[in-house]
């Protein structure tokens, strides 16, 4: 630690969002960094619960990142091909969070002689006031807004979290799979870019837009490989955003207020439900102000959804709001199927 | 330096403490890490002088304590 100069920041006030792009649903994740501004890498990932977050962080994994950072450090500025890529995109909005105008009652600074905590900007409002905006003024949400940083998992790649990026498992079938990646294998660079990290690869992720190919150098036995993956339009159609703070908004927008989660093998067929057929459990229905739409349209905990404007093949909660918000403006009226108590109802809501 | 990075990380991999007040929790985040040595506390600017003087890269931490 003390070959670094660490900072701590808890706040999003005053951000420099021309320096410091991440994925802001994150409650923990670190920049390191040259004196010159120049990224070495990014650390924090998580795709689960706050007690599942060992699957993607832990101190080791973090410790050897560090190291890797050390090294890059050493033979600064001759490596900086390898750390293009990964530098912040210059085209920011806004230079700070408070100057977007959903943000402006928010200061540059904490004000702790006050409510504290309540002038905190947090970073997943980042996420959260350009997809309120843009729906604001009846667009509907481009893809990479309602699909940021996608975990490796969705091209079947499981990392150990203790390492800087080695692979632990390759699913069967998957895009890595077919493209030959292989346990064990570490991932030295993706599109060029060095890797230090899990979040570094989110990064290369969250810049990959539909179809193509990514390459990933790895090192296989100690000897460096490309593996070239090919990714379909929809590759990435997968990722979960159920866990992130931010998706709550979106259910707002595109449930009424509403979380979905998946149902069981068994809860499916004692409802009756056939396979590729849509059927989301309402975990929640949101009681107050504008996540009440659902609620006052009728539903209720425990009511199962078999088809949401329009929509009745299987999906996840998070790819039918992508698909719900992907296409539909702030105003649509839909319908939806429900069970409940084993009879099928319908009603309406109107998309915000 | 694992103690340094279990402060850092402090409650972001499950570690129980007894419920405080979301106002009392960055209070005393502050009060615990402001004098720390091994920490520049909410100053970035202070940050890059640093490293740029000490030669040392910069180690970032965004911390969401409320």
């Amino acid at each position: 630690m003390r070959q670094f100069v660490g900072v701590r920041v808890i706040q999003a006030n005053g951000m420099d969002l021309s320096l410091f792009q991440f994925d802001y649903d994150m409650s923990f994740a670190v920049h390191f960094l040259n004196a010159d501004r120049t990224v070495y890498a990014r650390y924090g990932s998580r795709r689960g619960n706050e007690e599942e977050a060992d699957d993607e962080m832990s101190l080791e994994g973090l410790a050897e990142t560090m190291k890797a950072v050390l090294a890059l450090h050493g033979v600064y500025p001759a490596n900086k091909s390898i750390l293009a890529g990964k530098q912040p995109k210059a085209d920011v909005p806004f230079a700070v969070p408070e100057k977007h105008p959903l943000l402006k009652k928010y200061k540059s600074e904490l004000e702790y002689e006050g409510k504290v905590a309540g002038s905190c900007i947090h970073c997943h409002q980042i996420h959260d006031t350009p997809r309120r905006a843009m729906r604001d003024s009846g667009d509907v949400l481009p893809h990479k807004l309602l699909t940021p940083y996608p975990m490796p998992s969705v091209l079947g790649i499981e990392m150990d979290p203790k390492t800087v990026a080695t692979v632990k498992e390759v699913l069967p079938g998957s895009v890595a799979a077919k493209a030959g990646l292989a346990v064990d294998d570490v991932v030295q660079q993706m599109r060029g870019q060095a890797i230090l990290s899990l979040a570094d690869m989110q990064w290369v992720l969250h810049h990959t837009t539909g179809a193509g190919t990514l390459t990933f150098r790895v090192s296989r036995d100690g000897v460096a490989k490309d593996v070239v993956m090919t990714l379909a339009a929809d590759w990435d159609q997968q990722a979960d955003i159920g866990w992130r703070v931010s998706t709550w908004d979106l259910r707002r927008m595109g449930f009424g207020g509403m979380r979905l989660v998946d149902l069981s093998d068994g809860e499916r067929k004692a409802l009756g439900i056939a396979d590729g057929k849509l059927g989301l459990r309402a975990k929640n229905v949101g009681k107050y102000g504008d996540h009440a739409v659902a609620r006052k349209a009728g539903m209720r905990i425990g009511d199962v959804v078999t088809s949401f404007a329009g929509v009745d093949k299987a999906m996840s909660e998070g790819m039918l709001l992508r698909k719900v918000l992907g296409k539909r403006k702030r105003g649509d009226k839909v319908s939806l199927t429900y069970l409940r108590d084993g009879k099928e109802k319908t009603t309406s809501i109107r998309l915000q | 330096m694992k103690r340094f990075l279990i402060l850092a990380m402090a409650g972001s991999l499950g570690a129980a403490e007894p419920k405080k007040t979301r106002d009392e929790m960055v209070h005393d985040d502050r009060a615990a890490l402001a004098e720390s040595e091994a920490w520049v506390y909410n100053d970035l600017k202070k940050g890059f002088a640093e490293a740029e003087k000490m030669k040392k890269p910069l180690m970032v931490i965004h911390r969401c304590i409320p």
